[in-house]
């Protein structure tokens, strides 16, 4: 109750302020506040979209809105006091009962505006008092969603549902090519608070990079049960497949974590305003190998990517009953909006045999060769190699609390600061319990890694599609583990790069001219006891064999 | 005549061959319960399959406080430029 307080009190104070200024300035700052507002929510996702590969990218749909809400309200309360100066003379008693009219509209617009942005910063789901919309373990069914009711929902529904409303007349977003009940229907449910509901309480991502999902299909699947329960009834769906990168992973790069609150289709829109669903269950690589399903029925469940390994693939339930006769339109992961691709025919889920999704095919070019013997499996701990490093000079390292690198890239003098205390220096690439780190020796080399224009013909010839490949080792099960970071040392100067959650791709890697002399060592995160295949380029189009490798990741001793 | 009690004299035999049916009574019991636990836990080796994949130890999550300020900031921003006095004034 105490943020719905505050929320009425600021109205409160706004609603006294413009009585105060008279019907006329009021009435001038009501049509600034619905301007600013109208044109804050049509430019809201254009601008938004564009920063969500970037840095601010969790907060950017906040940001957006109510960064072009405030910009646009102080620019034209500026202009309508310079350019509107006089006032109306009308009697006091009605000046302030039209004054406060004005300003109760504006606080309730303003501060639903504010209570949808706010929504959308990634945060905690309960915010002092105010939690609104989540996932509940008092509610029984999947997605197991619901609402406590927090007066703050109801303010925020006014500003919304107006906003709402005039997104279908003189004010529909010319940006966008919609209304927001057909693109973001059920607005305040997503702000307030489904949008932060992730992982840990909120504290996990809300959004992903739009280029981070690829393999988008949607498949038209006939009844089959889709919750836990023994002899649970069947259900129609629509399952949506996708593949998600790396750089869509939570922990910079460590897994990527999906909540049901984080994903939702939506419908057409036919009839005003588009139809919402939930996913209820999901199909994944389950850790012992193969596929299964599981379920959204209880809010611990967490749709999580195999430990370590580089991209995953799901297949996510909307119970087709909750789309009434709309016919799905878009696909909505972490608040990010994608297209649903046209329905085909399902593969058989119920069955635990595996889906081809259709991801990259490995193409063995056959000149492969071994490089068992440039492999190693350090010791997590301190497995930099060729430099010790103080984690009070790491310069533009980024590390966690444990020193573990997880960002950034710096270089340091050879063999420099030798006699750091243990508590002092910074380790390795960060990995995690169950995780082993394989360094590799891709120096430039006859008989080494063939990733190099020197050693490989497709290198040399590709161009940008071979610049862009990213490096990764494959397991004997075609699952991936991108190198997470490398160290080049120059017999002077080590260089040290994490790519802190986005995998590496062969521009990242600095020139290495055949007998250099320089020695380059990748570093790849993947699970304890796994039996590895080869080293391969990736395109997302195909995997190309480059090494091969027969050595599996020891035990985790740690 | 003491007022003292004497110890009254007791065939012991009776009673240690009672403890000790009790004792064995007791390992018997001991014995069967770790047999049904160790049951109980082969019965519940093999994972859930309902259950997920769960999320590493350790993972790298954000910290709430970017998102306290920026929801701090918004609040001041968003009543302050509704709090801007109109120059035309009041009519008081």
């Amino acid at each position: 109750m105490i943020i719905s307080f505050i929320a009425i009190a600021s109205i409160l104070l706004i609603t006294y302020w413009w009585s105060n200024n008279g019907a006329f300035s009021a009435l001038v700052h009501f049509f600034c506040v619905v301007t600013s507002g109208a044109i804050a929510f049509g430019v809201w996702e254009p601008l938004s979209y564009r920063m969500l590969s970037s840095s601010a990218g969790e907060y950017s749909k906040g940001l957006v809105l109510i960064g072009v809400f405030v910009s646009l309200l102080a620019v034209l309360r500026i202009f309508t006091d310079r350019y509107i100066p006089m006032n109306l003379s009308i009697p006091r008693m009605a000046d302030v009962v039209i004054g406060a009219g004005f300003g109760l509209a504006s606080g309730l617009l303003s501060v639903g505006l504010l209570t949808i942005g706010m929504g959308f910063f990634q945060s905690t789901v309960t915010i002092g008092d105010f939690t609104g919309w989540s996932r509940r373990s008092d509610v029984a069914n999947a997605p197991a969603i619901g609402s406590d009711n927090a007066p703050l929902l109801k303010i925020a529904d006014i500003a919304g549902g107006f906003f709402s409303y005039l997104s279908w007349g003189p004010y529909t977003p010319w940006l966008g090519g919609g209304t927001i009940d057909t693109h973001m229907p059920q607005l305040v449910r997503t702000a307030g608070s489904l949008y932060r509901d992730s992982y840990a309480d909120g504290l996990a991502r809300v959004s992903v990079p739009p280029e981070s999902v690829s393999q988008l299909k949607l498949f038209d699947v006939p009844a089959m049960p889709l919750s836990a329960g023994v002899g649970a009834k069947p259900v129609a769906s629509w399952a949506v497949q996708f593949t998600i990168a790396q750089d869509g992973f939570d922990g910079g790069g460590q897994q990527f974590l999906m909540t049901g609150a984080q994903a939702r289709l939506i419908g057409d829109g036919k009839g005003s305003k588009g139809t919402v669903s939930y996913p209820v269950a999901w199909r994944q690589n389950a850790k012992e190998g193969g596929e299964r399903m599981y379920f959204f029925n209880s809010p611990s469940n967490v749709m999580t990517s195999v430990s370590a390994q580089g991209e995953g693939t799901f297949y996510v339930f909307f119970p087709k009953s909750d789309l009434g006769a709309q016919a799905p339109k878009y696909f909505e992961l972490k608040g990010v909006r994608f297209l649903a691709p046209r329905p085909v025919a399902a593969p058989d889920f119920a069955g635990g045999g595996p889906i081809d999704s259709g991801t990259a095919k490995v193409v063995d070019d056959g000149a492969a060769t071994n490089i068992d013997a440039l492999i190693e499996f350090p010791d997590p701990k301190y497995a930099i190699g060729g430099v010790t490093i103080n984690s009070n000079d790491k310069g533009a390292l980024l590390i966690d609390g444990n020193n573990f690198i997880i960002g950034g890239e710096q270089k340091f003098p050879r063999n420099g600061g030798s006699n750091v205390s243990a508590d002092l220096r910074v380790r390795g690439f960060q990995v995690t319990k169950g995780q082993r780190l394989l360094r590799l020796d891709a120096s430039a080399k006859e008989g080494g890694v063939r990733i190099f224009p020197d050693l490989n013909e497709w290198v040399r010839t590709a161009g940008v599609d071979a610049q862009s490949a990213r490096v990764a080792v494959i397991d004997t099960n075609g699952a991936k583990y991108f190198a997470v970071g490398m160290v080049e040392d120059d017999g002077d100067w080590v260089l040290v790069r994490s790519m802190g959650g986005k995998p590496l791709t062969l521009k990242d890697i600095p020139i290495q001219p055949l007998g250099s002399g320089k020695t380059l060592m990748l570093h790849f995160r993947l699970p304890a006891e796994t039996v590895l295949k080869g080293l391969i380029l990736t395109n997302g189009k195909e995997d190309r064999l480059v090494n091969t490798i027969t050595v599996s990741s020891p035990k985790d001793t740690n | 005549m003491t007022n003292t009690n004497n110890p009254a004299t007791v065939d012991s035999a009776p009673r240690e061959r009672a403890l000790r049916s009790k004792r064995s009574t007791i390992g018997v019991a001991v014995l069967l319960a770790s047999i049904a636990c160790g049951a109980t836990y082969a019965m519940q080796a093999p994972a859930d399959p309902t259950v997920p994949p769960q999320p590493d130890k350790g993972l790298n999550l954000y910290s709430p406080v970017g998102g306290y300020a920026l929801m701090a900031i918004a609040t001041a921003a968003v009543i302050a430029v509704n709090l801007m006095p109109a120059k035309r004034g009041h009519q008081d």
